[in-house]
């Protein structure tokens, strides 16, 4: 009996258990990919640092030739120190690195043009324990010279366009080395690390003019039980820096790596259940609705099944199990979708992050998803069929369900002016409140993410340089590095430069914390600067602090810091709060007067310019003018509107809101196909008696649109103005653990109206094509009925 | 003086196919209805009555042949011409009622009339009239219809269906869904418009529906099996009535 009753429901329903079908399967396949993402990635990234017996800190330490001294000072010093429990020393060479492009007619100084990078070349040691080498892919031939590079370098710096095998042309200052890929390894803390055989490490040591490379430890270091890396890093750090020793030392820590990377992740992950639990709500919703209206429509024959002995319990199990049946099928279609999508996934997430991930099914979110879709429906759809449980087959038979009997008569045609089809189309619109909220809460939900798509889209696909200028302590531009040291001066002159100075970065001691200095002349002369708080320095005991760093370390503008820098120590007030994401917001600025009294010069030859219109061409023309003024003296450039499209944050943030559109376009097809064959059959017999009375198929249609758009209109609306004026609170939510203090983008008013018009109109639209049905419903049927 | 005919058919034909079948249900009629008539027409369960009476008004489309109505040949019709066309010509009484449930009752009847563009305040005073006239009273007309009785509701699908004073009001068994009083009352209703000067086209199964009308026809194998005059209706005159029952008996009623 029940098997038949849910067969029958499944033929009635058809059409409408696709659409089902199809909303449930996009939302199941976006929760999937989102919780294995969540979950998985976390898992993978845990375990490579285990196989890797990942450092906790690296610590670069450089120009250590000159001082060898100091190299033995420091390896006896992290052997004493309570912080660390071990470490390996990886001796190199550091020095910049691009493709060999003197085949081609491209401008080679483009660091991005020429996927430049700065490699620490070292002989391969693959007994070390600390950071062991965790190839991923590595050749058994024989090279005459090969190079084992992190997958992270072959990912992101060189787009992957090489393969184990091939040949890589590296250009080392006047030098172009012939090498071979015979390996690629994983690795979150050692990604610069360019392994050659110990025979032409020797060579290019010999063979490298003193210009163009420089002598360079990496330390790898674990920390003594217990002890975290960033206060073994902070303690490490300011004891060195107060022996005053003269190579400059830099570190980094494990989970400064994590949190970038996780970051990322969590970011795409949370937008992705996010919006695919969007969806589901807006799918109950509409089973909702639609099993009532189906109640209604068929009380008649409710009420024969009842007087024919089905129990209430029979006749709503037949309505839930259509629902569950087929919310089941399409999530476990889902878990399908997913698997297919997990290895592009995985390959967007490479992208992004330091490590490959290799995605893989989880068991627990194949289980748990049908088990959640299912337990849903089953629960929403036994709420709306629970009028069956107290209907009367006598009165069902004879009077229908009596909750559609209408109380108010809106809009009295007599009284009220205007077109027939407009005044027909408000009246049936302020009588369908049902249908009103559903269309409400379907519209809002799209218009918040549409607000929030056009705004992420704008800031950050279209004019990515806005995103960047809240992720930077300062923008600029354009940067670059010539060998002139007074070159500044006059790139000031040329046309399209707004701001241009110059700026040098140095790791110091603030606070007791480790962070990245910029040093610039004049702070006060720079707009660019993202402050959060306070001004810029006005005198030479003054510091820029970032807001991470200063919440850190509980400082406030106008508290005294210690600033530590190779055995100097000064007192410095905060005179400003800073936000940025440079080295995960652990950062500090001050003026070129303060750093000269900390005993560091400033080398003044990388200079940074802004122009007065942000754009490629700009930034281009200026170049232009300064390799005609400086020729060769100008050694590589960034053109940084021209770069960002390809940075991985706004590829990554391209993709997302690509898919979000196309996700948003889909719901609104799907739940309003839902909804739009649910209200036409709801209103056949209306439409028939209309068509009889010589309504044309179009002024129903017309009358359908019309009267829908009230609600799609207003739900937009609300969720449009709310997504625009909530866009960088939610932006703010999402990076804040990057350094992100308050997310400033620009909002414009138009985003909001955008919003609006995209989601109604095609709404409009979808609702117009799916209401071609009514053409098909004849006066001539209800005598047929 | 010769009554003037609104509609005439040539050679009509109406057949449906189903499962690859093709069952003719009307076959080559010529005939034609007259205006001012209250037509009936009568014939056995599934003759095809109700086919022929939607393929006059244009509701359905004719498979072959022509329906003239009004002076038009309404089979070259689109479905939109044929709809624009209802609203002016052709009034509809079913025998469900069918009015729109969502709607009042005046608005019921002001859909129709505004649908043809009239203006609202003499529309306003009409349907007031007419739903006076049928005994809908002024209490009744912000009422629902699902609150109405059967009779009332069917009086006000009649108002509806005569508000725009069309050329041919078609009733398919009007009274089929209602008690004896009611259905007196609904008769009566159409019989005062029908002296009023307004065409009817009646289908019914009933005699005592069927005395109303002053021109019978019997409609058999796809084809008019023939007709009576019966005359004006005049009440509870028995040598209509005889002569309706000796003509249904005729026909093998
Ligand atoms: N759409 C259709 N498709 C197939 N056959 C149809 C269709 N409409 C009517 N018929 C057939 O045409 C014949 C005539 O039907 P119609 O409804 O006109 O009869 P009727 O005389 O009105 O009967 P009743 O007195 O029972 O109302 C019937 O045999 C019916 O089965
Ligand atoms: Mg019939």
């Amino acid at each position: 009996m029940l098997g038949k009753l849910i067969k029958a429901n499944f033929r009635k329903d058809f059409s409408q258990m696709i659409s089902f079908l199809l909303i449930v399967i996009l939302s199941s396949t976006m929760l999937g990919c989102g919780l294995t993402l969540l979950l998985g990635y976390n898992d993978d990234y845990e375990r490579t640092l285990e196989t890797n017996n990942a450092a906790d800190i690296g610590m670069h330490v450089s120009g250590l030739k000159e001082y060898s001294g100091e190299l033995t000072e420091i390896e006896r010093y992290l052997a004493s120190s309570p912080c660390v429990e071990n470490y390996v020393a990886v001796d190199g060479l550091v020095a910049a690195t691009s493709i060999d492009q003197s085949d081609s007619d491209e401008d080679v100084k483009d660091i991005v043009a020429a996927a430049e990078t700065t490699a620490i070349f070292a002989p391969l040691d693959e007994d070390r324990d600390i950071e062991r080498m965790n190839f991923i892919e590595k050749s058994d031939e024989e090279y005459d010279n090969p190079l084992y590079i992190s997958g992270y370098i072959l990912r992101q710096k060189y787009q992957n366009r090489f393969k184990v095998g091939d040949d890589i042309e590296l250009t080392i200052g006047d030098h172009i080395y012939v090498f071979q890929l015979a390996g690629v390894y994983e690795t979150i803390m050692a990604e610069q690390c360019f392994y050659v055989t110990e025979s032409q490490y020797n060579d290019m040591v010999e063979t490298l003019d003193p210009d163009w490379k420089n002598y360079y430890t990496l330390f790898l270091i674990t920390t003594a039980d217990g002890v975290s890396d960033n206060d073994a890093t902070d303690e490490i750090t300011e004891d060195l820096m107060r022996r005053g020793y003269n190579s400059d030392i830099s570190t980094y820590t494990k989970s400064m790596m994590i949190s970038a990377d996780m970051i990322m992740v969590n970011v795409i992950s949370a937008i992705l259940c996010a919006f695919s639990l969007l969806i589901a709500v807006v799918v109950l919703i509409i089973v909702f609705f639609r099993i009532s209206n189906s109640i209604e429509q068929n009380i008649v024959n409710i009420g024969a099944l009842k007087a024919l002995g089905c129990t209430s319990s029979q006749i709503r199990k037949a309505h839930i199990m259509e629902f569950v049946i087929t919310a089941v099928a399409a999530s476990l279609v889902g878990i399908g979708a997913m698997y297919l999508l997990l290895s592009p996934l995985g390959d967007l997430v490479g992208t992004m992050t330091m490590m490959r991930w290799d995605a893989h099914m989880i068991p627990g979110v194949a289980i748990l998803m049908p088990l959640m879709f299912g337990v849903l429906t089953a629960v929403m759809s036994s709420l709306s069929t629970s009028k069956i449980k107290n209907l009367d087959p006598v009165i069902a038979l004879r009077f229908g369900l009596q909750n559609h009997s209408f109380k108010k008569n809106y809009l009295p045609l007599a009284t009220s002016g205007g077109p027939l089809v407009g005044l027909l189309a408000l009246k049936s619109s302020l009588q369908s409140k049902k249908q009103n909220v559903m269309t409400f809460v379907i519209m809002g939900s799209v218009g918040l993410v549409t607000a929030f798509v056009i705004f992420f889209g704008y800031n950050i696909c279209y004019k990515p340089i806005n995103l960047y200028n809240i992720l930077q302590s300062t923008s600029y531009d354009l940067m670059m590095a010539l060998t002139d040291e007074e070159a500044y001066y006059e790139i000031a002159n040329v046309d399209h430069v707004k701001e241009c100075y110059w700026r040098a970065t140095e790791e110091m001691t603030v606070a007791g914390q480790a962070v990245d200095v910029t040093i610039v002349e004049d702070l006060g002369s720079l707009t660019t600067i993202n402050y959060t708080e306070g001004r810029a320095p006005l005198y030479s005991d003054e510091i820029i602090m970032s807001a991470t760093a200063a919440s850190q370390a509980d400082v406030m503008v106008g508290d005294i810091v210690k600033v530590s820098y190779k055995g100097c120590d000064k007192e410095l007030t905060v005179c400003g709060l800073a936000q940025g994401t440079d080295n995960l917001g652990k950062f500090a600025l001050m003026n070129d007067d303060c750093a000269r009294s900390l005993g560091f010069t400033a080398k003044t030859n990388t200079v940074c310019v802004t122009l007065d219109e942000s754009n490629t061409d700009n930034a281009q023309k200026v170049t232009d003018e300064v390799e005609s003024m400086y020729g060769d003296k100008l050694r590589a450039y960034i053109n940084i509107p021209a770069a960002l499209p390809q940075e991985p944050i706004i590829i990554g943030s391209t993709a997302i809101c690509i898919l979000i559109v196309v996700v948003t376009v889909l719901v609104i097809l799907l739940s309003m196909t839902l909804l739009i064959k649910t209200v036409i059959i709801r209103k056949q017999q209306e439409f028939g008696i209309k068509k009889s009375l010589g309504f044309t198929s179009s002024q129903l249609r017309k009358e359908l649109v019309l009267s829908m758009m009230p609600c799609v209109i207003i739900g937009s609306a609300v969720g449009s103005a709310i997504g625009t004026l909530k866009s960088n609170s939610f932006l703010t939510a999402l990076l804040g653990s990057l350094g992100l203090a308050e997310s400033r983008l620009p909002v414009y008013g138009w985003m909001g109206v955008a919003s609006v018009i995209f989601t109604t109109l095609v709404s409009a639209i979808i609702i117009w094509l799916l209401s071609s049905k009514i053409k098909k419903i004849s006066a001539y049927s209800l005598i047929k009925e | 003086m010769p009554k003037k005919s609104i509609i005439r058919t040539e050679k009509l034909c109406k057949s449906f196919s189903t499962g690859g079948v093709q069952h003719h249900v009307i076959k080559n009629l010529d005939t034609e209805i007259y205006e001012g008539d209250f037509t009936v027409i009568m014939g056995a369960s599934g003759a095809g009555k109700s086919t022929l009476m939607y393929a006059l008004s244009g509701m359905d489309k004719a498979s072959l042949g022509k329906v003239h109505f009004a002076d038009r040949d309404i089979t070259k019709f689109t479905s939109d011409q044929l709809a624009i066309f209802r609203r002016k010509h052709c009034g509809f009484v079913f025998q469900q009622v069918y009015l729109m449930d969502s709607m009042s009752v005046m608005d019921n009847v002001l859909t129709a009339g505004l649908l043809t563009g009239q203006n609202k305040r003499e529309l306003n005073k009409r349907a007031q009239s007419l739903l006076e006239q049928v005994g809908v009273g002024r209490k009744l007309w912000n009422k629902f219809p699902n609150q109405l009785s059967g009779g009332e509701a069917q009086r006000v699908g009649i108002v509806r269906a005569i508000i725009n004073s069309p050329d041919m009001v078609f009733a398919d068994e009007p009274t089929g869904a209602l008690n004896s009083s009611s259905s007196d009352a609904v008769l009566n209703v159409l019989t005062e418009v029908n002296k009023q000067g307004q065409s009817i086209l009646m289908v019914t199964h009933d005699m005592k529906s069927a005395r109303r009308g002053n021109r019978i026809i019997y409609f058999k194998d796809g084809t008019i099996g023939g007709e009576c005059d019966l005359g004006p209706y005049v009440s509870g005159d028995r040598a209509r009535h005889d002569k309706l029952r000796n003509f249904l008996s005729d026909m093998g009623w």
